[in-house]
């Protein structure tokens, strides 16, 4: 029985050579091209960005015997930069740091060869600090994801765990198998690029909704303005038409006036009857309902999005969560609004996971719905600010109803009306997590 | 017909789990396999059962040696025991039986974990 060491697993420079015995290359070659079907099987079924990678990277760990494993894609807007996607056993921090350091020196030689490098290849390449960060990260080597000709992204693998060296028919394999995921890893943007349009789509035309409803509850203010005045002025007519005037020219005038006044308020009321039944009052339709299942299929549907935008998303709900009484267009709303927000204030590269558990306080149990991200976090001095932001930039707080990009005050109203809660705290640095409290029913 | 993939958990002792894999350990269960792991083995130090593995693929032995990097880096460590006739081909010819903690049984590597 092997002793339990803090021993390290062995990631050195000095790699043995590869002195196998006939029969175990052929179970080498056995197990690799066993990896490369299994990858080849897991794409065809697999179009989620995050998902991919992960398989990838164990797959090849498992296929190489290496602990350490790291992807980047390269974001192209707002400025070119690798962005890490998945990282297993590298410090991500010092992964980071080498990649943002080799990464130009790394694409020019990349667009070059088109396939994987040992990084003891690279010395003549990078400058001595840079090769020394490299090898400091755990990288034994790298290798561009193609897609076409399009150097779509990066892979760094760690040393072999045996302290055998990479072979060329290691390289060789590694290439075909980033030759499959990089068609792979495409067709995954694109279709969730597809999905994120469908989405957006769908959302312009509640904006459109909106605008439309908005548009007719300007119609009714601007109607019972005209309203009120228009009754005196037909009532002053009337009384005129009755008692007031003698000359037969002026009562005909008069007549006619009156009649093109009882027309405009005909005109009027008719608006008012289209208005009211257009106009969108703020209704709460709360029931008692399994949240879990609603925070499932709204994860699935943003997954896309947020996936696009180079950003990972996982939901990760309790055992045993308790129903909850809640309204489930206004839940979706505040939900939206919230990893909307996420997206917006949280660089590439970073998590975000939805999250949902029991919580009691203030003696009342609640459904906790959190959202929390790992991005740089509120500063202090704004937390307070951040649910009154939108008063202040906008000053009114009936145009966000329904969607218009609706802003924290309004998704904070809404779980109010829920007679739920909405919390934020947030450490600088660290990153920020939204709480929607809902009151298990 | 093959027992389908599952993760039976097992906390024997406050700074000790046991995670017992079944059934097929490849692509579709490695983040599962992850996930249950970093939750049940929070400050504990961890045995992974293999007794029950049936089929491990590329990806399989990808997640573990994920795992067990990951933990080295904290002050936990992971133990392997009761590796499976399945799983035992792999991990030779990968050489990891060299490197990887591994123990003939399960209550060996709890009593290397408390020795530890």
């Amino acid at each position: 029985m092997s002793e339990p060491s803090r021993q390290p697993i062995p990631h050195g420079h000095e790699s043995r050579a590869s002195g196998a015995p006939p029969e175990g290359l052929a179970a080498r070659r056995e197990h690799s091209l066993n990896s490369l079907l299994e990858l080849s099987r897991e794409l065809k079924v697999s179009l989620d960005l995050h998902q991919t990678v992960d398989l990838l990277l164990f797959n090849l760990m498992g296929q190489f015997g290496t602990a350490r494993a790291a992807l980047w894609l390269f974001e192209s807007a707002p400025a070119p930069r690798a962005v890490m996607i998945r990282c297993h056993g590298l410090q991500r921090a010092a992964a980071g740091s080498a990649i943002e350091a080799a990464e130009a020196a790394l694409r020019r030689r990349m667009e070059l060869e088109l396939s994987p490098i040992l990084c003891w290849a690279l010395k003549d390449d990078l400058e001595a600090p840079v090769f020394h960060l490299v090898r400091q990260a755990g990288i034994a080597l790298f290798a561009p994801l193609f897609a076409h000709r399009d150097l779509l992204g990066l892979l760094a693998l760690g040393d072999r765990l045996d302290g055998e060296a990479y072979t060329p028919g290691d390289l060789k394999t590694l290439e075909t198998a980033l030759g499959m995921v990089g068609m792979s890893l495409l067709n995954a943007r694109l279709y969730n690029r597809m999905l994120e349009n469908n989405r957006q789509l769908r959302l312009t035309n509640e904006r459109l909704r909106e605008h439309d409803r908005l548009k007719t509850e300007f119609l009714s203010n601007v109607n019972h303005e005209l309203r009120t005045p228009l009754a005196v002025v037909i009532g002053t007519m009337e009384c005129l038409v009755e008692h007031g005037v003698a000359d037969p020219a002026m009562r005909e005038l008069l007549v006619s006036g009156l009649q093109k006044s009882h027309d405009l308020r005909g005109l009027i009321e008719n608006l008012l009857v289209l208005s009211d039944a257009t106009r969108g009052r703020l209704e709460f339709h709360i029931e008692p309902g399994d949240a879990g299942s609603l925070l499932e299929s709204f994860h699935a549907d943003r997954l896309a999005g947020v996936s696009e935008a180079l950003r990972d998303f996982r939901y990760r709900p309790a055992r045993d969560l308790p129903a909850a009484r809640f309204d489930r267009q206004r839940l979706l709303q505040i939900l939206d609004e919230l990893v909307d927000n996420a997206v917006k204030f949280t660089p590439s590269g970073s998590s975000l996971e939805l999250r949902a558990r029991r919580h009691e306080q203030d003696e009342a149990s609640w459904l906790a719905i959190e959202l929390a991200d790992n991005g740089p976090g509120i500063p202090p001095d704004r937390m307070d600010s951040i649910f009154r932001s939108f008063e202040q930039v906008d000053g009114s707080w009936t145009r966000k109803v329904g969607g218009l990009g609706v802003g924290l005050a309004f998704a904070r109203g809404l779980a109010e009306g829920m007679n739920g809660k909405l919390l934020a705290r947030s450490t600088p640095g660290s990153g920020s997590v939204f709480t929607i409290l809902l009151p298990a029913a | 017909m093959n027992e389908p993939f599952h993760l039976e958990v097992d906390t024997p002792a406050p700074r000790l789990a046991v995670v017992r894999i079944h059934g097929y350990l490849d692509a579709h269960n490695a983040a599962e396999l992850l996930a249950t792991c970093r939750e049940v083995a929070q400050e504990k130090h961890l045995v992974l059962n293999l007794a029950g593995v049936s089929f491990i693929a590329s990806s399989g032995i990808g997640a573990l040696l994920a795992l067990v990097e990951e933990f080295q880096q904290t002050d936990y460590f992971v133990r392997l025991a009761e590796i499976s006739p399945a799983s035992d081909s792999v991990i030779r010819l990968l050489n990891l039986d060299q490197i990887l903690s591994i123990d003939p049984t399960e209550s060996a590597a709890l009593e290397a974990m408390k020795a530890a």
